[in-house]
């Protein structure tokens, strides 16, 4: 109980910080109970009806994120679930994004049925591909992230598409607490009353149900619709906070992270701390956010800053997914045929990828229709067509090899790029160089993009080389780098001017660009990549047996897992200057090649790369094509291709 | 085969011919970026292509951009293909596209001009522009005649807001119940606003009014202004605002001194600039107007 | 000299400690059996001598050297360790399985030469799965499965097994095909195994040397026949055990 009082120190500064805030703004002269607008001066009904309101909100939203990130952990036994990793809040962005542009009238009736609807979207997908591997938690959050991220960029392409008189969406996205009056404290505090009883009433199950499902149900008790009761709880509150504010991010995750810390252990006490703890966490930041307003800094939403935290925390939390996956949950797909002639079916792609590559040489969208390239516009074109073409080929190659390393490295299939942080922190360092170097040339995005990507890199790589580390391990070590970088991105691009938008266009990912040194030298990244696989090619068969019997045969595992790391790296690395952080591809074609029966490590790595480079292929032509003369983002249109085949496939039934 | 190839020859001579109906041979030029293209419309001479044309007819109508001008895609990604499909002589850009300055210089020559800088007023540039362009197109009379005709325009807009100097503007766009986005000196319609005597009720830069959106309630700390809304608010803020105690109690909004402005593309030019001082002139003396 | 030879071996967790100053010397050529009650740190045991896990306190010595002045590769070609649950071999052939046992040999790049493909030939043929070479080992029955990871660890060419629990998911024809494979690995071959088997009657059945622990520390190491003994096995397991004889004259010991 001691430990509880830690908080109050917390609760000390966020009253101060709020205080110092109300004081600036209307002295001593507090304003009268009950608020009587027409009674007061402007300083006291910015005081009654602003700062007062968003000091109400700051407690409830926090309280509620804290309640929304307790109950998931509760009901998925998973310490690093919550509304931001299970993918609940990006839902919730997109139906909003969707809504304001598609059918703003919806938005008329306010943004609650849209965000709920889009975060109800989001968790369902989530659950069924958790629920075919028995809630694992490392398997939950990777495909949490993964529906995130896809859903932010559909997002942000949209966004982005809609120039930059989507105002509201920007604000949204970084999360403000400003109030004008009393109605959205009402309505949170509304939800939250309602979340805070359904918890209640849900407590008695919940215990039985830490139990482990079969414990559970065992005594009797009817453990999906508990699971879906709970869920439905947290999400509506998480759904009611995106609605009324806009993305508050992690603060699920760390509220029930201090509840812990002071050693809450039962499900009671963690729910009540939680919320507690969250509170306070979004109090003091938006404390801070308004102190630093109040010194004239630039004003800075509050989601932003929450965002921030997410990153060190989960990195923080990774110890305590110890053994939590339960053995042969995360098995892949049990490919039971294999090609008889693997080299003949090898062969087989790369001839159709070759002449695909000629016929789009030739054919392409004119004003009013198609046409075949006649003798001289052929010409004029093939510096303009051939470096793109090999550029996006390769670029898919490489993110195909990648994936497959990657995936033969950890043993879980939803292993990818996206998830290695690789991807995350290759924007990063892209985003740095646009917004510090006054006018940056192709060259200076380069090094910025490689430099993000190899320290992204570096923080993985730690931890793969720590003694023990479960190869999951390093792929929620990747999310939570990604985490990280996407927070600071979004945290820069609410601050953004102009250049967010040349960061928002890179995001998404174009081909356009790709000059022929490009081009070839992405082509070198993908040989010594390839080359590099073959080197390593034992390792690749032996790894994904585990530590146990990698070790039984001689193999340094940590030394072979720091190898292998790097090399997908840079083979990411290489790609996402081209296609931009999030393409899906990475993912695809080592499953496909695996589906083809390509089953041996060159064999697999081999096929993931003619088909990721076949996609990628694939991708850039529709991309130029679907709305032509408006080129679309490489990578969202990789991703449009990829998301619904990813979901098919953890749909379907492991086994 | 030999159909399509017809065709796009044909097509090739179509988007070759669509502006060749001047008497002296006029450069075709391609515009990338808005604020080139609309400098470019200012001086008489029609871009044959431009970007994002879809995106620039619906949010800024005006200056109306005839059909036969080709869309060249997104200002962020032009279509490379198309654009080398419409042999322009000289392609419209500004720095914010130096990223493929060396791939559109492998098409035609590149007139790349500089708009907005931070903590400078842009109304200088966009005149600038007009001068810059002029000599690089070989119409120095179009530049100085339009330039002579926008300042005089500029001119008489100042004497006949004369009268509304007595307050402070502040230029807004809303985007939700609770935020909006300034535009101080260094934007646009700030720079402009200076130029026809006013006053800005914002003194510090606004990074050309792509700044940070602010609390609505900041204008509390303007109380004296008039507020100038430019583009309609969006739906479902124009009815929270209609309920919000706080905006209600604003000191512009209760001695109703609010105006409202139809949607302008901040980051334009001369064409721009001389719309804006119109609506600017027909808002303030047609009165003040409820926007919520 | 003795095939491992431990002095004060102690292994801690967090707040917890697994094995508590073990001092003992296993002995070489044998099928050794390790048992004792669940958490009595015989798998610890077995995977600290397997390398798996570091030792917090202590030494071992492994073929007269440290265990840990072993270059890997050296110390595979050496020693087999068969995990508790063998992973799945997602989309391998028996034959592909059996010759990843030749890792320690050819290492990352080396050649797989025609000597590596005897060892492979021998191994699969000696654990009786060379007419299931090409199936997938996936499609295998339990028994076949562990059959086909013991060939695995004959193709290693490795003189020390170490199985932990290898019989724990069989049914008793399998799990006595298999035991009796292992004791044949041994007699046959010369080779040593170290067995983690939770089944007290197995170990008496097939071992020659049995080694329990109970809570972190041995409490016997000896013939089969000290273990069936009803004080002994009470001392072991915490519970009265009754020790019968069977018509053949060997025991079988059921909870009293």
């Amino acid at each position: 109980m001691t430990r509880t009082l830690t908080l109050l120190p917390a609760l000390g500064a966020a009253v101060l910080l709020w205080l110092l805030a109300a004081h600036a703004l209307a002295g001593w002269h507090w304003p009268a109970l009950p608020f009587r607008p027409e009674a007061m001066t402007l300083d006291q009904i910015r005081l009654a009806f602003g700062l007062m309101p968003r000091g109400a909100i700051a407690l409830v939203a926090g309280a509620m994120l804290g309640l929304s990130g307790a109950i998931l952990q509760v009901v998925l036994r998973n310490p690093v679930a919550d509304p931001t990793t299970l993918g609940i809040q990006s839902g919730a962005q997109l139906a909003l994004v969707l809504g304001t542009v598609i059918a703003p009238g919806l938005m008329e009736y306010g943004r609650w049925p849209v965000a709920v609807t889009g975060a109800a979207a989001a968790s369902l997908l989530v659950m069924a591909i958790g629920a075919r591997r028995a809630f694992a938690p490392v398997t939950m959050v990777i495909a949490g992230m993964l529906v995130g991220m896809t859903a932010s960029a559909i997002a942000t392409a949209v966004t982005l598409s809609q120039g930059e008189y989507l105002l509201s969406l920007v604000i949204w996205n970084g999360g403000s607490l400003v109030q004008q009056d009393w109605s959205g404290v009402r309505a949170l505090a509304f939800v939250f009353a309602a979340g805070a009883l359904a918890a209640g009433l849900l407590l008695r199950p919940l215990r039985v149900l830490s139990l482990g499902a079969e414990g559970a149900r065992g005594l009797g008790l009817n453990v999906a619709a508990v699971r879906l009761l709970a869920v439905t709880v947290a999400l509506v509150l998480a759904a009611a906070v995106s609605a009324e504010v806009g993305l508050v991010a992690f603060v699920g995750l760390a509220g029930p992270a201090a509840a812990r810390a002071m050693g809450a252990s039962g499900s009671g006490r963690l729910m009540v701390l939680s919320a507690v703890a969250g509170a306070l966490l979004l109090s003091l930041s938006d404390g801070l956010v308004l102190t630093l307003a109040g010194l004239g800094a630039e004003s800075f939403p509050t989601g932003a800053l929450t965002g921030l935290i997410g990153g060190p925390l989960l990195i923080a939390l990774l110890p305590r997914l110890r053994g939590a996956t339960p053995p042969g949950e995360e098995r892949a797909e049990a490919s039971l045929r294999r090609a008889r002639r693997p080299y003949r079916l090898l062969g087989a792609i790369s001839a159709a990828i070759l002449l695909a590559g000629v016929v789009l040489l030739v054919i392409g969208r004119v004003p009013g229709g198609w046409a075949v390239l006649d003798r001289h516009s052929f010409a004029t074109f093939l510096p303009m067509r051939l470096p793109r073409l090999i550029g996006a080929t390769a670029a898919g190659a490489a993110l195909g090899m990648a994936g497959a390393i990657l995936q033969r490295l950890t043993a879980n299939p939803l292993a990818s790029p996206e998830v290695l942080g690789v991807s995350g922190g290759a924007a990063l360092g892209y985003a740095l160089a646009v917004f510090f170097v006054a006018v940056p040339g192709t060259g200076t995005l380069a090094v910025g993009t490689m430099t993000g990507g190899i320290a992204a890199l570096a923080v993985v790589a730690a931890f793969a080389q720590r003694r023990q580390m479960p190869p999951e391990r390093i792929l929620l070590a990747g999310i939570a780098v990604s985490a990280l970088a996407s927070a600071v991105l979004a945290a820069i691009m609410s601050v953004g001017d102009t250049r967010s938008f040349l960061v928002l266009a890179w995001l998404s990912g174009s081909a356009a660009m790709v000059t022929p040194a490009g081009a070839a030298g992405l082509c070198a990244v993908v040989a010594a990549v390839w080359a590099m696989a073959l080197g390593t090619r034992r390792w690749l068969g032996i790894l994904p047996l585990g530590d146990g019997v990698a070790g039984g045969l001689g193999l340094r595992t940590g030394g072979a897992r720091l190898a292998l790391v790097v090399v997908a790296g840079v083979a990411v690395g290489g790609a996402t200057i081209l296609v931009g952080p999030l393409s899906f591809v990475g993912l695809m074609a080592p499953h496909m090649a695996r589906r083809m029966g390509l089953v041996l490590p060159m064999d697999h790595v081999t096929g993931a790369a003619l088909i990721g480079g076949g996609l990628m292929l694939a991708a850039d032509f529709g991309a130029r094509m679907a709305g032509f003369p408006y080129e679309l983002p490489l990578g969202l249109f990789a991703s449009l291709i990829g998301a619904p085949w990813l979901i098919g496939l953890m749909m379907r039934r492991a086994r | 085969m030999i159909q399509r190839r017809t065709f796009l020859t044909a097509a090739g001579i179509l988007l070759a011919a669509s502006s060749s109906g001047r008497a002296k041979p006029a450069p075709r030029l391609a515009a990338i970026d808005w604020a080139m293209m609309e400098t470019a419309i200012a001086l008489g001479h029609m871009p044959v292509a431009g970007a994002e044309l879809i995106r620039y007819r619906a949010d800024v109508e005006q200056p109306v951009i005839p059909q036969d001008v080709v869309d060249l895609g997104l200002r962020g990604s032009p279509n490379f293909e198309l654009l080398q499909l419409v042999r322009p002589d000289l392609i419209l850009s500004s720095p914010y596209y130096t990223q493929y300055r060396a791939r559109l210089e492998g098409i035609a020559p590149v007139l790349s001009l500089t708009f907005f800088v931070p903590g400078e007023p842009p109304l200088p540039r966009a005149f600038a522009a007009l001068a810059d362009m002029g000599h690089e197109i070989g119409d120095t009379a179009a530049a100085a005649r339009v330039a002579e005709a926008a300042d005089a325009a500029l001119d008489a807009a100042a004497a006949r807001l004369a009268p509304f100097r007595d307050r402070p503007v502040a230029l807004i766009d809303i985007g939700d119940a609770r935020h909006m986005r300034m535009f101080g000196f260094d934007s646009l319609f700030g720079s402009t606003l200076e130029r026809l005597g006013l006053t800005n009720a914002r003194s510090q830069p606004t990074a050309f009014g792509f700044m940070a959106p602010v609390p609505l309630e900041s204008l509390a700390d303007m109380p004296d202004a008039r507020v100038v809304v430019i583009g309609p608010p969006p739906l479902a803020a124009r009815r929270a605002l209609a309920r919000s105690v706080l905006w209600r109690a604003l000191p512009p909004v209760t001695q109703n001194r609010v105006h409202a402005l139809p949607g302008l593309n901040p980051f334009g030019a001369i064409p721009t600039v001389l719309r804006f001082a119109a609506e600017l002139e027909r808002a303030l003396t047609s009165g003040p107007t409820t926007i919520a | 000299m003795s095939l491992f030879s431990l002095t004060g071996l102690t292994v801690d967790v967090p707040g917890r400690r697994l094995l508590d100053g073990l001092t003992l010397d296993v002995p070489k050529g044998q099928l050794i059996a390790l048992i004792g009650h669940n958490g009595s740190g015989k798998s610890t045991l077995l995977k600290t001598l397997a390398r798996q896990i570091a030792p917090s306190g202590g030494a071992i010595r492994f073929d007269g050297r440290p265990i840990g002045a072993w270059a890997a590769r050296d110390h595979a070609r050496r020693l087999a360790f068969m995990p508790q649950t063998t992973p799945p071999a997602d989309g391998m052939t028996v034959a592909e399985l059996v010759a990843l046992g030749r890792y320690p040999w050819h290492g990352a790049l080396g050649r797989f030469g025609p000597d590596d493909a005897r060892a492979v030939d021998r191994a699969l043929a000696e654990c009786g799965v060379a007419a299931l070479a090409e199936r997938l080992v996936d499609t295998l029955s339990g028994g076949e499965r562990q059959r086909a990871w013991l060939a695995m660890m004959v193709a290693q060419g490795a003189e020390t097994l170490l199985l932990d629990e290898p019989i724990s998911a069989l049914d008793i024809s399998h799990a006595v095909e298999v035991m009796s494979l292992v004791r044949d690995m041994c007699h046959s071959q010369r080779r040593s195994a170290l067995v983690v088997l939770h089944d007290v009657n197995m170990a008496a059945r097939y071992a020659d040397h049995v080694i329990a622990l109970r809570r972190g520390q041995v409490v016997m190491q000896g013939p089969p026949s000290d273990l069936m003994q009803p004080r002994m096995l009470e001392q072991i397991y915490g519970l009265p055990m009754q020790v019968m004889l069977r018509p053949d004259g060997t025991p079988v010991a059921v909870p009293a």
